[in-house]
């Protein structure tokens, strides 16, 4: 579908050349694939980071009105429900055509939810088999945020309640039959003890056979 | 620099999203966009079905007037736009991950740059509201936000300049326009 539509927008006569960035002159048609790739990659954090943040303002307007038990909640639910499409749409972006674990750690890569928003977190990840992917978060910035300043009751939902069960939804949208398990989990007390330096998560995922 | 065309190939741990060609990198940017104002969009559904449309309306207007002005502020900043005229907050428009970047428009700029016009040709949300018969989302979308945030946009970036929608929906047939916004200079 993000091809069909980059294709047809291109219909419309190019720019004549790449440019570095967009302080120069007005064009009439300028398209995201006239600009350098720097500053595309510029762009493509602060895209990520407008997503991010859409949630977070929608949190705090529900939490206001309703507390944070409700807010937490919705907020729950909101992404059990935005991941898979996003996940597939992120896969579709980037050309990937199996379903496969190789297909997993490239959208947690670049999902703007994940490794695709560098404003918030560092990824790292493993191929380990065709069968088992291994994903590091190296740093995770609203981990670190709600650690600082003391709100591990928050902490604990994100990384306890939730993560457990969104961690795998972006990869469960590519192959349902894949579990996972997180390895090193904040805030590191049982049954997760497990800590491994510059690690401030991580996660196992399984194809079954 | 590289020129991945796609990531249809090996995976690559060290991958960078430098890595890619620009069209590659559009493609993504296209769909964070749709991610971007599908998040907004999912949370109206969720609040809207809990806690009826004037809670939805009233988080959704309490959201964006918090939100617009770092979604005006950072792409600007990252494109290295500067300038206060008309054609500024175009080149703006056209990054701008929840307008020209997911909707087809088209901009006209005087030759003294006093006058523009920014013309919506075709529009997801508004393709959404009537496929799915939600004028409620039409209202919210097009009049009490877009209504409301386009010409405060227009002020932030110079408050002499002015803003009038000359079109907005509904519309009789999906072949009209969708929306025209013109600006000026006073």
């Amino acid at each position: 579908m993000a091809e069909k539509e980059i294709a047809a927008k291109k219909k419309t006569p190019k720019s004549p050349k790449e440019i570095k960035d967009y302080s120069g002159p007005v064009r009439p048609v300028c398209r995201l694939e006239d600009l350098g790739k720097d500053t595309l990659v510029k762009l493509a954090n602060e895209y990520a980071r407008a997503y991010q943040q859409m949630d977070g303002h929608w949190y705090d307007a529900v939490a206001k009105r309703y507390g944070e038990q409700i807010a937490r909640e919705i907020d729950f639910e909101v992404w059990m429900r935005n991941i898979p499409s996003t996940a597939r749409r992120t896969l579709e972006a980037l050309g990937h055509k199996e379903n496969d674990m190789a297909g997993i750690l490239k959208v947690s890569q670049f999902h703007p939810a994940a490794g695709g928003c560098p404003f918030l977190y560092d990824y790292e990840v493993e191929l380990k088999s065709p069968k088992v992917g291994i994903v590091k978060v190296t740093r995770c910035h609203p981990m670190r945020h709600y650690r600082d300043k003391g709100n591990m009751d928050f902490v604990r939902v994100m990384c306890r309640k939730w993560d457990p069960q969104m961690f795998g939804q972006s990869a469960k949208a590519i192959m349902p039959d894949v579990t996972w398990r997180p390895l090193v989990l904040p805030p590191y007390d049982a049954p997760y003890e497990r800590q491994e330096p510059g690690i401030d998560c991580m996660w196992e995922f399984t194809i079954e056979d | 620099m590289g020129k991945l065309k796609d990531y249809s190939g090996p995976f690559n741990p060290e991958l960078k999203m430098t890595d890619f060609s620009s069209e590659a990198l559009a493609r993504l940017l296209l769909a964070a966009g749709k991610m971007y104002l599908g998040a907004d969009g999912m949370w109206t559904t969720v609040i809207r079905r809990r806690f009826g449309d004037d809670v939805a309306l009233e988080c959704s207007r309490e959201v964006w007037d918090t939100n617009w002005k770092q979604e005006v502020r950072r792409p600007t900043e990252a494109m290295n736009i500067k300038g206060n005229d008309i054609a500024s907050m175009f080149k703006f428009f056209q990054v701008d991950p929840g307008f020209a970047v997911l909707f087809e428009m088209k901009f006209e700029v005087s030759d003294d740059g006093k006058h523009g016009k920014a013309t919506v040709v075709k529009c997801r949300t508004l393709e959404y509201c009537e496929r799915h018969n939600d004028t409620w989302l039409m209202n919210l979308a097009c009049h009490e936000l877009d209504g409301k945030l386009i010409p405060e946009t227009a002020r932030l970036f110079n408050p002499k300049m002015q803003c009038k929608a000359t079109k907005l929906p509904p519309r009789k047939s999906p072949d009209e326009i969708p929306c025209v916004w013109e600006f000026w200079l006073k």
